[in-house]
């Protein structure tokens, strides 16, 4: 079988041959390959032997000496070696990466200063509200709840009953649940159904009109007997109070609350009665975007590894 | 110490008294400075390497702006060529032949006139043209071969200046 490289090797071995002839160190095998040749080649030993005589002309070349000495004097090295670019790449790179790092402790640490801060100040903006709170539920009749009548609904609030709380007793239906409780009229005559601004999605069944009024009454209620909080007569500390109508129906406290809190804690949007709307879960950025930490950190940490990594791999280059 | 053979290379490949001297100078400076780089192994090697890449630097330079003087003396032929003393005729045929084999040296590619300076010229072997090459010495073998192929067709166009030995049917004129 045909195998050119069988050819390109018998080629070489011919051109060994012929370079060996030239050179005039052919051996006694290779002459007579040679002489084998040439009967085939006419020339070809005319050819090699021109070579041969142009090999011998050039090794006839005198050697040249060199003109001076090239010892190397101060002078021609003392000339400044370029930094190569990338030479203080390593260093920029360790010093990003460390820098990554600090970030992401400080990150942490203003973390836990801000947990411990959130921490602390957690009881004191809810503390009123939630006392308020236990008040109201503890002035409640054993079949009622802030939410209205209806144990037996099973804890959800009942829209029906939350406006019906006794006989001509409302209840306020802010539409904001989880907030507070809300000031309770027995009689609305008693009190001045002043218009709060205020747009909560209204519950089932619920009429404009019942929404209460926030706003203490101006005047007292005939038939009831209300201390606000913090009223000037000093007895703010008794805010449950017995209420009782005409017909002398325990009915749902009033718990007039001052009318700065009662609102701001309405715009807050907390849910009614459950969770202090001033304790934020996630950190609220002005305009609107929450950025989590954890986030954050995943990326700092990730940038500096990163650099470090990079550092590395140049630092292996630069001084290999 | 291997000024000389730094040296010889260089003029031989650049074919220039001057810029050889420019060549040789820088190459040992960069050899000092790059002294960490050196691995071990032959010294003159890894020198003849860095003279090599320094004057396949300059040649690929000036052959973009090539430069017109070119020195004709770097060839002087010792007494072998001929048995004997030589006549200032033959002192003078000697130096015109010694420019012809300098024009025809610059006909040669950068890789066959570094072969043939290293191997015919210079005298080192094989083994040694291919580590300061950086080749295999088959390549050297057929560079060579190519390159004592151009320098034979080259010299053979002057042949009144060539040897008698050399001249193309100068043996069968002599049996005639």
């Amino acid at each position: 079988m045909f195998n050119p490289l069988r050819l390109f090797r018998r080629k070489e071995h011919i051109d060994d041959t012929a370079a060996a002839y030239i050179e005039g160190r052919a051996t006694e095998l290779e002459q007579v390959e040679l002489d084998r040749r040439a009967a085939n080649e006419p020339g070809l030993i005319e050819d090699l032997d021109s070579i041969r005589n142009t090999v011998s002309l050039l090794r006839s070349i005198e050697p040249v000496e060199a003109p001076r000495s090239f010892a190397l004097a101060e002078a021609p090295v003392q000339v400044r070696v370029k930094r190569p670019k990338l030479a203080l790449a390593p260093a920029v790179f360790a010093i990003v990466a460390a820098a990554a790092v600090g970030l992401l402790a400080v990150g942490n640490l203003a973390d836990v200063v801000r947990q411990s801060g959130s921490d602390s100040d957690a009881s004191s903006p809810t503390a009123a509200m939630t006392q308020d709170s236990a008040f109201a539920e503890s002035s409640l009749a054993p079949d009622e709840s802030i939410l209205g009548t209806g144990p037996a609904s099973g804890g959800e609030p009942d829209s029906e009953n939350f406006l019906a709380t006794g006989e001509g007793s409302r209840a306020s239906a802010t539409g904001t649940p989880g907030l507070l409780p809300t000031t309770v009229a027995t009689d609305s005559s008693a009190f001045e159904t002043a218009p709060v601004e205020i747009d909560p999605p209204a519950p089932v069944g619920s009429d404009p009109e019942d929404v209460q009024s926030l706003v203490p009454p101006a005047g007292g209620s005939s038939s009831t007997e209300i201390a606000p909080a913090g009223s000037e007569d000093g007895s703010g500390s008794q805010q449950a109070q017995e209420l009782r109508t005409e017909d002398g129906d325990m009915t749902s406290e009033a718990l007039p609350l001052p009318q700065e809190t009662v609102i701001a804690a309405i715009d807050s949007g907390a849910e009614f009665g459950i969770a202090n709307p001033t304790t934020p879960s996630l950190q609220e950025d002005p305009d609107g975007v929450a950025l989590p930490l954890w986030q954050l950190q995943l990326s700092f940490a990730s940038f500096a590894v990163l650099m470090a990594g990079a550092w590395f791999l140049l630092h292996r280059r630069l001084t290999a | 110490m291997h000024q000389d053979a730094v040296f010889s290379v260089a003029l031989r490949m650049v074919r220039n008294h001057a810029t050889a001297e420019d060549l040789t100078q820088d190459a040992f400076i960069s050899a000092f400075r790059n002294l960490r780089s050196y691995r071990g192994g032959v010294f003159k090697a890894w020198l003849m390497r860095i003279v090599r890449n320094a004057t396949y630097d300059h040649l690929r330079r000036t052959k973009r702006r090539p430069e017109t003087s070119i020195d004709q003396n770097i060839v002087t032929f010792s007494n072998t060529i001929e048995s004997g003393e030589r006549s200032p005729q033959e002192w003078a045929q000697s130096g015109e032949l010694g420019e012809i084999i300098t024009g025809c040296l610059g006909n040669l590619s950068e890789d066959q006139r570094m072969a043939v300076v290293l191997v015919d010229i210079e005298g080192y072997q094989y083994d040694e043209a291919a580590d300061y090459m950086e080749v295999s010495i088959g390549t050297v073998k057929s560079r060579i071969n190519r390159a004592r192929a151009r320098l034979r067709d080259c010299l053979q166009t002057h042949p009144e200046h060539l040897p008698a030995s050399m001249r193309l049917g100068s043996t069968e004129d002599e049996e005639k």
